[in-house]
Formats: C-alpha cells, sequence, structure tokens
C-alpha cells in the first residue's frame, strides 16, 4: 500500500510531469519563471491548493456525482470547487499568515486558470483513485509543477546574462530551454510502471 | 445586505440555468453516445473472433467476457478486454480466443499511449497479427530475434518494455481466466 | 460605415497584431498539447473558437446584470457549461476526435483566451463588438494551432491531413511527435513572428 502510493509520487513527479509531458500550467510556466524566489513561490502555492482540492474533488465525484447520476455536471462542478477553494485558501492564508501572504498573495489568484488543477481532479476520476491515493497525486503534481518551474526559473536567471539571439529573446528561447528539459524528461519514462 | 443578495441570487440563476441546460444536451446527446460506444465495442469483438455472428456479454468468475456464436448460434470463441500499464500509460487490448480456449485467436490494441514511432507500433498489424493462432498451454513470451516456438513473439526493434507490456497483461488475465473458468 | 470599420477592426486583430498565441502567448497548454496532427489542432481550434463566441455572446448581452463582484465565477460557469456541451456533441457525433483529444476537451474551460476576452472585452462591449472580438480571436488561434501542427505533422510523419507529402528517402523526425518537438517548434515560430515583425516595421519605418 504505503510502497504502491510513493510510486505514485513518483511517476506523478518524474514520468509524466506535468509541465513537460502533458504541458500543463504553461502560461505560468513562462509568466513566473524569470526568478527563482517567485517561481518557488508560485509553486508552493499551486502544490497547497492542489493538495486540497483533490480530496474534495474525490469526495464530491463519489458522492454527489455518481451518487445522484450527474456526470454531465462534472465540468462545473470541478472548476466551482477550485475557485471556491482558491478563494478560501486566500482569506485564510491573509488572516493567519499575513507574511506568506506577502510573498504568495498575488499568484493565488492566478491558479484558478491554471489547467494543471483541471486536469489532475479529471484525472483522479479518470484513474479511479482511491480518496488516499488521489491526495498523493494532487500532491506530486504540485511538486512536479515546482520541480519544473524552479528549474526553469534558475536556468533563465543565467540566461539574463547571456547573448540570446535578438528575436527569440523572452518567451521563444524559454520554450526552446523547455524543449530541452522535456527532452531530459523523456529519458526518465519508463523508469517504473505505474498507474 | 441588498448587495449580498443580489450576488447570491445571479450565481445561483446562472448555476441553475447552466445545470438545466446541461441536463437537456445529456438527455439528446445520451443515446448516440452510448450507441458509439456499443459500435465501438462490436467492431472490436467481431476483428478478434472473426467467425463469431452475434455476441453476449456474460461473466467467468468476476471477469467481463462476450461469449461469441458463428452463424449456426454455436459458441465459437470469447472476447474480452485486458488492460494494463505500458512504458508510460494505460494499454488497453481486446483479446479473442477460441471456445475450448486452448488458442489465442486474434487481439486488437484500443488503446494506448506508447512512445510515438517507437512503442505505438503495437498497434501495427504486423505485431497484432503475431498473436494469432497462439498456443495457449504455454505462457506467451518475448523474444528479440524470429520466433521458434508457437508461444514466442517478436519484440519491436527499440520498444522491447511495449512488447512485453502486451505480452504481460494478455498473459496476466488469461491465466486469471483459467483459474475461474 | 464607421461602425463597420470599427467591427472590422475589432475582428482583424485577432489575427496577427494581438495572435492570442503569437503575440500575447495564451492558451499555450492545448497549443502544445494536441498539436501533433492537423486534424487534431483544427478540432481543438474550432472547439475553443465555438466556446469563446457563445460565451462572448452570452456574457456580453448580460453584461449589465452580472454583478461586479461576483464576474468572475459567473463567467467560468458559462464557460464550463459550453465547454460541457462542447464535449457532449464531440462524443456525440465525433467519436474518434474526442479520443484524440481526451482530456483536453474539458482543459479549454481554464484556457486563459476565452477568460481573458471576457475580462478585458465582452464584459465592457456591445454583443456586435463582442462577436467581432471573439469570431477573430478564435479565427487567429485556429490558424496558429494550424501552422504549428503542419510543421509538427510534415517533419514528425511526413504526411499533412493524412496524405502523405513528403516522398523519398524521408524518415520521419519522430521527435516532433514527442513532447520536446512541441516546445522546439514553438519557440522557433515565435522566433520567426518576431523577425516578421522587425521586418515589417522597419519598412514602415523606412516609408516614412
Amino acid at each position: 500500500m504505503v510502497k504502491e502510493l510513493i510510486l505514485v509520487f513518483i511517476a506523478t513527479v518524474l514520468i509524466n510531469n506535468f509541465v513537460l509531458k502533458y504541458f500543463l500550467g504553461i502560461c505560468p510556466f513562462l509568466g513566473v519563471s524569470d526568478k527563482l524566489s517567485s517561481a518557488i513561490s508560485m509553486g508552493f502555492a499551486t502544490t497547497f491548493v492542489m493538495t486540497i482540492t483533490a480530496p474534495v474533488a474525490w469526495l464530491i465525484n463519489n458522492y454527489i456525482l455518481i451518487k445522484f447520476d450527474l456526470p454531465f455536471l462534472q465540468y462545473v462542478c470541478f472548476i466551482i470547487v477550485i475557485a471556491s477553494l482558491v478563494q478560501f485558501v486566500e482569506m485564510v492564508i491573509k488572516k493567519f499568515f499575513p507574511l506568506l501572504h506577502q510573498s504568495m498573495g498575488i499568484y493565488l489568484p492566478l491558479i484558478t486558470t491554471n489547467c494543471a488543477i483541471l486536469f489532475m481532479t479529471l484525472q483522479l476520476v479518470l484513474r479511479e483513485y482511491s480518496l488516499i491515493k488521489s491526495m498523493v497525486f494532487g500532491f506530486g503534481s504540485g511538486i512536479g509543477f515546482t520541480l519544473a518551474i524552479a528549474i526553469m526559473a534558475s536556468i533563465r536567471e543565467e540566461l539574463e546574462f547571456r547573448d540570446v539571439p535578438e528575436s527569440l529573446k523572452g518567451p521563444g528561447i524559454t520554450l526552446i530551454i523547455a524543449g530541452i528539459l522535456a527532452l531530459i524528461f523523456v529519458g526518465l519514462a519508463g523508469l517504473i510502471q505505474v498507474r | 445586505m441588498k448587495q449580498s443578495f443580489k450576488m447570491i441570487f445571479s450565481l445561483c440563476l446562472i448555476a441553475v440555468v447552466s445545470a438545466v441546460v446541461l441536463a437537456k444536451v445529456y438527455q439528446i446527446t445520451q443515446p448516440a453516445i452510448t450507441a458509439n460506444e456499443k459500435k465501438a465495442t462490436e467492431v472490436a469483438v467481431y476483428k478478434v473472433v472473426s467467425a463469431a455472428n452475434s455476441y453476449k456479454e456474460a461473466k467467468i468468475g468476476e471477469i467481463d467476457i462476450f461469449k461469441c456464436y458463428d452463424e449456426n448460434n454455436k459458441l465459437c470463441g470469447f472476447a474480452f478486454t485486458v488492460e494494463g500499464v505500458g512504458y508510460q500509460d494505460l494499454i488497453k487490448v481486446m483479446v479473442g480466443v477460441s471456445a475450448d480456449f486452448n488458442k489465442i485467436l486474434a487481439i486488437e490494441v484500443l488503446e494506448n499511449s506508447e512512445t510515438p514511432g517507437l512503442g505505438n507500433k503495437i498497434e501495427t498489424p504486423w505485431f497484432e497479427n503475431q498473436f494469432q493462432n497462439l498456443d495457449l498451454q504455454n505462457k506467451i513470451t518475448v523474444v528479440k530475434g524470429v520466433p521458434q516456438k508457437n508461444s514466442e513473439i517478436q519484440a519491436i526493434t527499440g520498444a522491447t518494455i511495449s512488447s512485453e507490456a502486451v505480452v504481460d497483461i494478455v498473459n496476466n488475465k488469461i491465466e486469471e481466466l483459467k483459474k475461474s473458468k | 460605415m464607421r461602425k463597420i470599420n470599427v467591427l472590422f477592426s475589432d475582428f482583424i486583430k485577432g489575427l496577427w497584431q494581438e495572435n492570442p498565441i503569437f503575440r500575447l502567448l495564451i492558451g499555450m497548454c492545448p497549443t502544445l498539447a494536441v498539436t501533433s496532427q492537423v486534424k487534431n489542432g483544427l478540432a481543438m481550434g474550432l472547439a475553443t473558437t465555438f466556446t469563446l463566441l457563445a460565451s462572448s455572446t452570452i456574457i456580453s448581452i448580460f453584461r449589465n446584470f452580472i454583478p461586479k463582484e461576483v464576474r468572475i465565477p459567473s463567467y467560468i460557469v458559462i464557460i464550463a457549461t459550453f465547454v460541457t456541451i462542447v464535449s457532449l456533441f464531440l462524443k456525440a457525433n465525433f467519436p474518434e476526435i474526442s479520443k484524440e483529444l481526451g482530456p483536453y476537451v474539458p482543459l479549454i474551460i481554464v484556457n486563459c483566451l476565452i477568460l481573458g476576452r471576457q475580462e478585458a472585452f465582452a464584459s465592457k462591449n456591445p454583443t456586435h463588438r463582442a462577436i467581432a472580438d471573439a469570431l477573430g480571436m478564435g479565427i487567429g488561434f485556429t490558424l496558429s494551432l494550424i501552422a504549428l501542427s503542419s510543421v509538427r505533422e510534415v517533419l514528425g510523419m511526413g504526411t499533412l491531413l493524412g496524405h502523405q507529402v513528403i516522398f523519398g528517402n524521408f524518415r520521419p523526425w519522430i521527435i516532433m511527435l514527442t513532447p520536446p518537438g512541441a516546445f522546439l517548434t514553438l519557440g522557433l515560430l515565435l522566433g520567426l513572428v518576431n523577425i516578421i515583425n522587425k521586418a515589417v516595421k522597419n519598412r514602415k519605418k523606412k516609408k516614412q
């Protein structure tokens, strides 16, 4: 049981990395990856929201959508859950952890439209995960996102002092670096086989 | 107070309208969606048990299978889906076996997201056809050269893991079926 | 006459000047994910255009009734409704395409392009202008997807829309079909668009 959870975690972080394999969360990946400190804040804010969203989405799916046979409301319900949880998390952090809010605050509203979260909730239904596995999956997805965006940010900090062709400056070169990173992560596929 | 009432009211209104519209659309599209799914299964079943003229859903132990009948209504084979993890993600295969459970008739890979150009060659007829008439007395094995025995499959060059994954998930299910039969 | 000019400029800006993918850099996730074949890129483009058009129309009509404080949740619910309709429609009528696009259809909901246009345009402008804007942005998005997927399909499989276009001793570049290929192609195309833009600007300057 524990072994399986660890495998799911490793698989979501390294092998099926949300950013580099499924192209999720590309907007923040391009937008917030110019400085390592802000990239890490963004990453942890996302991880936090994902870890909470996963079990809530699981409960809603199993105890409301399946029970009352309402599969067509899945998308609407999940996006409402995500939007309200993001709001809720922001209020809680603002009230109880003002310092944390200063560093994380501006990224929180952006998380609602991070497609990684919606994708994660839909996948845990599709893969018929249990409640605990869902939580590990949500946490792992967030860590995978953080890893990708942090690696990217540290490369881009170095890149500022390099001579990049004029027309590729900014997003162009970022995407090309992302391509090379994705190539590295392809090498990790097949490390373990788990779903 | 009036402000928040307006907010709650408009949000609820939007939600209710959305739910009603979706329920209606779902009702209209549902028959077509079920028909599509049924047709996809049908095509796959007739492909792996080519002698079949009709089939019935049944269970062996806990496992869902399709009992296939030929034109004289005689049992001519079984078909069932197997799934498992390949090199990257889920592989789903429809398998047809003979009525006496002695050999595989054919297989058809339904879903896979293996590496394009390497692993996803498990979908090619060359790979699928190797399974035809395989002996089920022994376990199917994967070899890297030309197969010598009637229970061997030649691996796809550069995609041994994907090839082995298909063979493994087929083997496991057949083993299970043999036990519960 | 002036009215038509306004509508035309609302429409045309989405095609190049404010092209969502190459100029505004939004809606990247589906762009990268489904463009290994032209067929899928086109389907994704059309599905997004429909959702954008429908949501922009509805939201622009009701723009004065939706309270400012809850506008974002309201927009998201409306968008999610249309995406569910698209998804059910695809499943019922085009099961093949629905299977190919798979999990990326629901992700249209969080395509920043759609929410962005509601916030920036549809919620502030009359309906006919919102429709023109949505059409322009949608078509600009679709054309960009077609451009990207053409490069990837031709180099990755030697085909275009499933027809063989490269003959002879060509060995397909499999990497173009995989995630790294998507990132590299988009990065290089972005560079190309920048070069063209610069050349156009320089020529305008010389004329003056």
